[in-house]
């Protein structure tokens, strides 16, 4: 079995589900209070065609239901026991993964172009504060501060990932809620004004809330 | 809308300067293929836990599915990071 989400709702009509990668009719397995929305396939080549068709069913699975934990591509099981096995060690974690999610979409924003210099690290410091201070650091991005503040009573968490390949310089990854998300918009349109010259943004979505399916 | 307000309209895009925005299709393929290899949930039947974004234990190290960037980072000679098992 493929699987491709969580949920905490059986999907109303199964038919609603529709099919999978393989074409073949999505089903639910249930978990306890989770239910898994699965293919009877053992498909797992990540071929483009079958990242887009993973997608599509999250995608789907997401206009259908309130709350949707995308899985990582590849999640196979033998069987629906085994899929409840899987699930097993995760229990404890999913209901306040489900409540971040409910109601919610994601949008993903590239930022790359020339970066603003960060405030130099306390030299004071310790190893571990330093640690910690260079670990922080890396989830900030001075760039799109204004962004950030302009976006921030709309956004119910956010996600931001550094990256060190110029010109390249930050993926921020913003949930917002589905009745928030013409303010949202409205609120990222105007703050681009305010970018830092030569800061390229790049935005997609609303997406299902993929950066913030975490089991913590 | 009034002419005035279009006006200001296409003057306001044309100031916005080096920042712009994108919503093109190539954009939303290198998305789709970021969050479905790299993002969502995984179940390996192991837990990792962590306090304020630091893994602080990881029971086991299970087989990867199908991820690229751990393909990619295995061939690029990174090493992962050290894990503390659980008394």
């Amino acid at each position: 079995m493929y699987v491709y989400a969580l949920t905490d709702q059986r999907p109303p009509r199964r038919e609603l589900l529709g099919k999978g990668m393989q074409r073949r009719p999505l089903s639910v397995v249930r978990a306890g209070k989770t239910y898994a929305v699965v293919e009877q396939s053992d498909a797992c080549e990540a071929t483009t065609a079958a990242l887009i068709a993973h997608d599509r069913v999250v995608r789907r699975l997401s206009r259908l239901l309130p709350a949707v934990l995308p899985l990582r591509f590849g999640t196979v099981a033998d069987g629906a026991d085994a899929v409840r096995a899987l699930i097993a060690p995760a229990s404890p974690f999913l209901e306040p993964a489900f409540e971040r999610v409910r109601g919610a979409v994601q949008f993903t924003l590239r930022v790359s172009g020339l970066p603003t210099s960060s405030p130099p690290i306390d030299p004071r410091l310790g190893p571990g504060a330093r640690w910690l201070a260079e670990r922080a650091a890396h989830h900030v991005v001075p760039e799109l501060a204004s962004l950030i503040d302009a976006t921030r009573p709309f956004v119910r968490a956010l996600r931001v990932e550094r990256r060190e390949n110029a010109p390249d310089l930050a993926d921020v990854y913003q949930l917002v809620g589905r009745d928030d998300v013409r303010r949202w918009r409205a609120a990222f349109r105007h703050s681009l004004e305010g970018l830092p010259s030569g800061v390229r943004v790049t935005m997609t979505g609303p997406w299902p809330a993929w950066s913030f399916a975490e089991l913590r | 809308m009034s002419s005035r307000k279009k006006k200001q309209g296409l003057e306001r895009a044309r100031t916005v300067g080096a920042a712009s925005v994108l919503e093109g299709v190539d954009a939303s393929l290198l998305d789709i293929v970021d969050h479905v290899l790299t993002k969502g949930i995984v179940l390996t039947g192991d837990v990792v836990l962590g306090v304020a974004d630091v893994e602080l234990i990881y029971l086991r190290l299970s087989a990867l599915l199908c991820a690229f960037d751990r393909i990619a980072e295995r061939q690029a000679g990174a090493t992962p990071p050290e894990r503390r098992r659980a008394p």
